[in-house]
């Protein structure tokens, strides 16, 4: 869906992007992290044809973004993280100037309207002006807005920045139903935690090069080396300590909440459920014994802390 | 066709913005009651005084259609550029033109409007006799052609100015006008209602034409360039305003249009001089617009060098612009020459006139003067980069200006430039000056010296220029050069400096 080949782009005397190479399929959700100064925001205005690459060639739907642009127009969605408004538009006005813009009939263009008003729960504010919105009110509006030519690709560049909590996991549903529905997504984000929820692959930047990129849990395995194991223990707690230490595989327990007991395990599946008959022949008292899902923010901070150092 | 324009989103939000009823009823009263007010006063007179009413009236419709509503436009493309959401309508499928034209005519819609308003009024003139109608469409006419001409050089503006145009400024800019602008345009109105009078004609290579034929002749090339460069950085900020073949066709243009009206003033060396001044200019403009900037000109080498190729083409927009120069001062000195030849030394003509003889000095001065100004400037940006307007600027005040003011304290100090050389002598050293000094014009109160003045340090500043070029296009060169050796070496993975075991439980 997104195919990025050896992308070059310069700002005066400053590399901002190196030879970045990356791709993006249907219906995955590609985290793109790094600090501030990594090249992402230009990474994602280079694709929509904004920034003049130096060299390197960008591809959405295997179109070229200069031989077609109006093509890559159509198919590419984006929603920067400070959104920009026409002041002086109604919601449902704005939103039908880009209905209009993406060639959507006038006969359609006030029920797609209402229909991604509704989406994203703006639909009492139909016919407020835009600066009686608040921010995270034009966030929303903004992803309605992207959502409205239902694109093929969609480039969110920290969409959740001033979004309440309901908005957030409104955003997370929808980016999940999307991604059900086979588009790709390339998102930026500083919120690592939330990011975890619905990405799918990861493309760390740093200085504006790809350190990483691939799926999680295949990163995740390349880094670190191992999985994280979760273990919820009601009671003998320093027998389960003694059992989960005597493993070779198992690294220092940290605990995390209440009864949880954390540690990284370099065992593979059979090694881990050995481990688990072991507690239980021993007589230590298992709620729950999982392994825990691919955490970015640890996962950015190892790969991000070699970067800077 | 018609429908399918109307529903040009870009039009239709600035229909839905600037027609609200209040706004819009505001506007409309104000424009209104004005014109009832320059009605009742051609009434004050009997019988009813159609001239100043006319003169009155157009003046109105052409501030409140041709500079109100340009600030319009250059404040809506510039607020749009500023807060970044053109960016939104760059990539959406709408074409550059659809865009383009929505800011065009969209943005003005309230100013068309209250311009609408004065027909009747205009119409009231007409019918009480004066002017008659054909009088009335040739002047509408060519108001509608000014007004489009300022809206496209207040959209390319918006474009291009960083800051872009705000609302407050528009609001400011509309009274500044309204204050100290109106008055001049009323007058002349005045002026040009007297063509109205006579069925004036103008020739155009020995054809002759109305008036107003001849005047839209030349704002529609202007206007179309300038749509032209619009166009281009509607497409993308990136882009220059035109490429190097279109400002070569441009200058190409307005020389073929300065040239084919020079028949209408043949025994005097004030319009031929007026022209070449103006060929300068066109040409100085049209060098800029098509000059790189340091960060352009090291990205056309590195894709270059990507494709195989030693630098960017030569009329790619990243290449550097001493070719341009060369054509467009091709063009130039041609067309000069062909304006001269239309110059004959009138013998009752007052001091101080261009000579036929010495006109084609000025011609070869001008074409210097557009090179050093093009190779200059693009020394500047190669050697400067972002610091090069500072400096360029700098050159252009000690080179340009600072003679005209040395100039000015001459004069207060000796008296008029006729009882002294001095005075003629600094004013030839800048090119404003200098071009008209080259035809001999001060022959007669400082000899050649001021032609000599002129030529000398248009020859130096050209001499220097095409030098310091030469070196920065190399400096850049191996600027890239350095600095690509120097990312191109191998960075240490950094997944092989972690550890892949787990650390000891």
């Amino acid at each position: 869906m997104l195919s990025i080949r050896d992308l070059r782009v310069d700002y005066d005397d400053f590399c901002a992007v190196h030879d970045l190479s990356l791709e993006v399929g249907p219906g995955e959700v590609c985290g793109l992290i790094g600090p501030n100064g990594a090249g992402k925001t230009t990474t994602m205005r280079t694709i929509l044809g904004l920034i003049e690459p130096t060299y390197g060639e960008v591809k959405v739907m295997g179109s070229s973004i200069q031989d077609d642009r109006e093509l890559v127009g159509r198919a590419v969605g984006f929603m920067p993280d400070f959104p920009p408004v026409y002041e002086d538009l109604k919601v449902w006005e704005f939103l039908d100037l880009f209905a209009a813009s993406y060639r959507i009939p006038k006969s359609m263009r006030g029920e797609v309207v209402d229909r991604h008003l509704d989406l994203v729960g703006l639909t009492e504010k139909r016919d407020a002006t835009v600066p009686g919105l608040s921010r995270g009110m034009r966030q929303r509006m903004m992803l309605a807005k992207t959502l409205i030519p239902d694109p093929a690709v969609l480039l969110l560049d920290e969409p959740a920045s001033g979004v309440d909590p309901q908005g957030r996991i409104d955003l997370k549903n929808i980016l999940k139903r999307v991604s059900a529905e086979g588009k790709a997504v390339l998102i930026s984000s500083h919120i690592l935690a939330e990011m975890n929820e619905f990405c799918t692959s990861v493309a760390i930047m740093e200085r504006g090069r790809l350190v990483v990129g691939g799926r999680i849990d295949e990163v995740n395995r390349r880094i670190m080396g191992d999985m994280a194991l979760a273990v919820e223990v009601l009671s003998d707690v320093e027998l389960f300590r003694r059992v989960v230490a005597a493993d070779d595989h198992a690294g220092p327990i940290e605990a995390r909440a209440d009864g949880i007991y954390e540690f990284r395990y370099r065992g593979d599946a059979d090694a881990a459920a050995g481990l688990l008959a072991r507690l239980v022949a021993e007589g230590v008292r298992v709620a729950s014994f999982s392994r825990r899902k691919d955490n970015l923010e640890e996962l950015f901070l190892k790969v991000g802390a070699k970067e800077l150092s | 066709m018609l429908r399918e324009w109307l529903d040009n989103p870009i039009f239709v939000k600035h229909l839905r913005s600037r027609l609200r009823p209040q706004a819009m009823a505001t506007g409309a009263s104000i424009v209104a009651l004005i014109c009832l007010c320059i009605v009742y006063g051609g009434f004050q007179s009997r019988p009813f005084d159609g001239r100043m009413a006319f003169a009155a009236l157009m003046g109105v419709q052409f501030v409140v259609l041709g500079l109100v509503g340009s600030v319009q436009v250059g404040a809506a493309v510039g607020g749009a550029k500023g807060t970044g959401i053109l960016d939104f309508h760059r990539v959406s499928p709408q074409t550059p033109t659809e865009l383009t034209l929505g800011f065009l005519f969209g943005a003005p819609i309230r100013e068309y409007l209250m311009a609408a308003l004065t027909l009747p009024f205009l119409l009231l003139c007409a019918w009480l006799g004066y002017p008659d109608f054909r009088g009335l469409v040739q002047v509408e006419v060519m108001v509608l052609f000014v007004a489009w001409t300022l809206h496209a050089l207040s959209l390319l503006g918006g474009l291009v100015l960083k800051g872009g145009v705000t609302g407050q400024n528009a609001l400011g800019a509309s009274i500044g006008i309204g204050i100290f602008v109106a008055g001049p345009i009323v007058g002349a109105f005045g002026l040009l209602s007297r063509l109205l009078d006579v069925d004036y004609r103008l020739e155009f290579f020995g054809f002759s034409l109305p008036w107003v034929a001849f005047v839209v002749l030349h704002v529609s090339a202007l206007l179309a360039f300038v749509m032209l460069a619009a166009l281009r950085k509607m497409e993308s900020e990136r882009l220059h305003g035109l490429t190097k073949r279109q400002a070569l066709a441009a200058m190409a243009a307005f020389s073929v249009l300065a040239v084919g009206g020079m028949g209408n003033w043949p025994a005097n060396g004030g319009p031929q001089l007026t022209a070449l001044y103006a060929l300068t200019v066109i040409a100085i403009v049209l060098i800029s617009l098509t000059t790189p900037t340091q960060a352009e000109y090291a990205r056309g080498l590195r894709r270059a060098r990507k494709q195989g190729e030693s630098g960017p083409p030569v009329l790619d927009d990243a290449a550097p612009n001493r070719p341009i120069i060369a054509a467009i001062g091709t063009v130039l000195l041609a067309a000069g020459s062909l304006i001269g030849m239309a110059m004959v030394d009138d013998p009752m003509m007052w001091r101080g006139m261009p000579k036929a003889a010495s006109f084609p000095h000025s011609v070869a001065y001008a074409t210097i003067v557009a090179a050093y100004f093009g190779l200059g400037l693009q020394y500047f940006l190669l050697r400067f980069g972002r610091r090069s307007a500072n400096f360029f600027g700098l050159f252009l005040f000690v080179a340009w200006v600072l003679p005209l003011i040395l100039g000015v304290v001459t004069i207060l100090a000796v008296g008029p430039p006729g009882n002294d050389p001095r005075p003629p002598l600094i004013f030839s050293a800048t090119p404003i000056v200098g071009i008209a000094a080259t035809s001999d014009v001060f022959e007669d109160a400082a000899g050649p010296g001021p032609a000599l003045v002129a030529f000398t340090l248009a020859l130096l500043f050209a001499f220097v220029f095409n030098t310091l070029y030469i070196k920065a296009v190399r400096r850049v060169r191996h600027a890239v050069d350095r600095a690509d050796a120097a990312i191109a070496k191998p960075d240490p993975d950094p997944l092989d400096a972690l550890p892949a075991e787990p650390a000891p439980a």
